[in-house]
């Protein structure tokens, strides 16, 4: 009899995975929380900690046909967008593209337009979450706490295309006080069972038919991504003006 | 006049006064918001409030000639900062109501209302919030009204959802791009959240 408790941690995801052939999306875990400008109006300065990634750049079939197959099918499928994830991961950072940049670089510029000043602080995230115990920035009115769950490009089915997706966490923090002036979630391209996260359509410009057309072409690929965190700090930059 | 009598004339005579003083369609389309009879949106309660703007709601007609069904509440005599989430739903039949929603005053004028572009999509809802800080003490209503340049337009919403295709005892799962076509309508049903701002306790 398959003993469970002695296979490796490691492995058991990989057993249910193909057992089931299910794959969740985890949305991150924001609870809603407007932001009362009227009322905060002290915040002026914004530090922007450095953003959480979750993981490497995903190319995935959320219900690939090859989950149809009892036990192996679900293990190919796996092997399949794993090899391909790492490819585009290789691609894009020929590209000179990546996550925690791109995403710093789309909430500085958005913050910046929405008329706060911003700074950057740096942090060592051991984890994508949102950070658990704030340190004191006393340069700073509040601090921009954001994290990422998912990216990549992910295809509903094996017959629709790969579009640029990205889940993202953000929450505003009281410097001095440490209270969250605004929490919420965004997801760009939705997935499945999004929750309460603001939905956003990822742009046509940027689906590819076949998994090949995306690799033929790194550099819109990275664009695709790029608008993506774009279109996340635009929505975030009109909610906390 | 006997107890038992009072007690059964009282319902009736309690339905017969709130078709009289409730604001309806029947009114006619009129320039001002009839607030009449408006229940109170109570603050931080853990349910929400479900509003129904249907066909028998009330009527306002708008400066450009267009006509907006609207409901009204009463807001709760403040306290502390609160903030309303407004949520449209979707009906089964993919129609959004198109909400404008905004904040009045003791005459029933409105004093502010929530842009648009801070209205976002959750799925199929549509949401947003409005805040009711001490300065907004002017404030007496809430009221929530189908905004005429956006009905009848459609919102695509696309979904990438699994779906499962059965034939006898085998079913096949693939996934698909769930194409929604919301069209936005003068009538749906809202949702209230009214809750104190956490932010400033």
């Amino acid at each position: 009899m398959l003993r469970i408790h002695r296979l490796p941690r490691c492995l058991l995801p990989l057993l249910l995975l193909a057992i089931t052939g299910c794959v969740s999306y985890q949305v991150p875990d924001a609870d809603y929380q407007p932001f009362n400008r009227a009322l905060h109006q002290h915040v002026r300065h914004i530090g922007i900690l450095t953003p959480g990634v979750a993981e490497d750049l995903q190319v995935r079939i959320v219900n690939p046909a090859e989950n149809n197959l009892p036990l192996l099918g679900p293990l190919v499928a796996e092997g399949v967008a794993a090899s391909r994830s790492s490819r585009l991961e290789a691609l894009t950072a020929q590209q000179g593209f990546r996550q925690g940049p791109t995403m710093l670089d789309s909430l500085r510029k958005t913050l910046e337009r929405a008329g706060y000043t911003v700074s950057h602080i740096e942090l060592d995230r051991p984890e994508a979450r949102f950070v658990r115990r704030y340190q004191d920035y006393p340069a700073v009115d509040a601090l921009l706490d954001a994290y990422g769950t998912h990216a990549g490009y992910y295809a509903a089915g094996s017959s629709t295309p790969f579009r640029p997706t990205v889940f993202m966490g953000v929450r505003l923090v009281d410097a001095r006080t440490r209270t969250v002036l605004f929490s919420d979630s965004f997801v760009y391209n939705p997935i499945g069972d999004t929750g309460d996260a603001i939905t956003l359509q990822a742009d046509a410009a940027y689906a590819f038919t076949f998994y090949d057309d995306l690799e033929a072409a790194p550099d819109k690929a990275v664009e695709g991504l790029k608008q993506g965190y774009q279109a996340i700090a635009d929505k975030l930059g009109v909610l906390l003006r | 006049m006997s107890l038992r009598r009072l007690f059964a004339i009282l319902p009736l005579a309690a339905l017969v006064s709130a078709c009289e003083t409730l604001p309806s369609r029947a009114d006619g389309c009129l320039a001002e918001f009839n607030p009449r009879g408006a229940k109170t949106l109570k603050v931080n309660r853990s349910s929400s409030w479900n509003l129904r703007i249907y066909e028998d709601a009330p009527c306002r007609k708008n400066a450009d000639g267009s006509e907006s069904s609207y409901q009204i509440l009463a807001l709760d005599e403040y306290e502390q900062p609160y903030y309303v989430q407004v949520l449209s739903l979707t009906s089964r039949d993919r129609e959004l109501f198109a909400p404008v929603v905004a904040a009045l005053d003791a005459d029933a004028r409105v004093t502010r209302w929530i842009p648009s572009e801070r209205w976002v999509y959750r799925g199929d809802r549509l949401t947003a919030s409005l805040f009711f800080n001490a300065e907004n003490a002017r404030d007496r209503y809430l009221v929530v009204m189908s905004n005429p340049l956006k009905v009848g337009q459609t919102v695509k919403q696309r979904l990438q959802e699994q779906e499962r295709t059965s034939l006898l005892i085998a079913s096949w799962y693939g996934g698909d791009d769930r194409e929604l076509n919301l069209k936005l309508t003068r009538y749906g049903q809202v949702q209230l959240k009214a809750r104190r701002d956490p932010s400033v306790e």
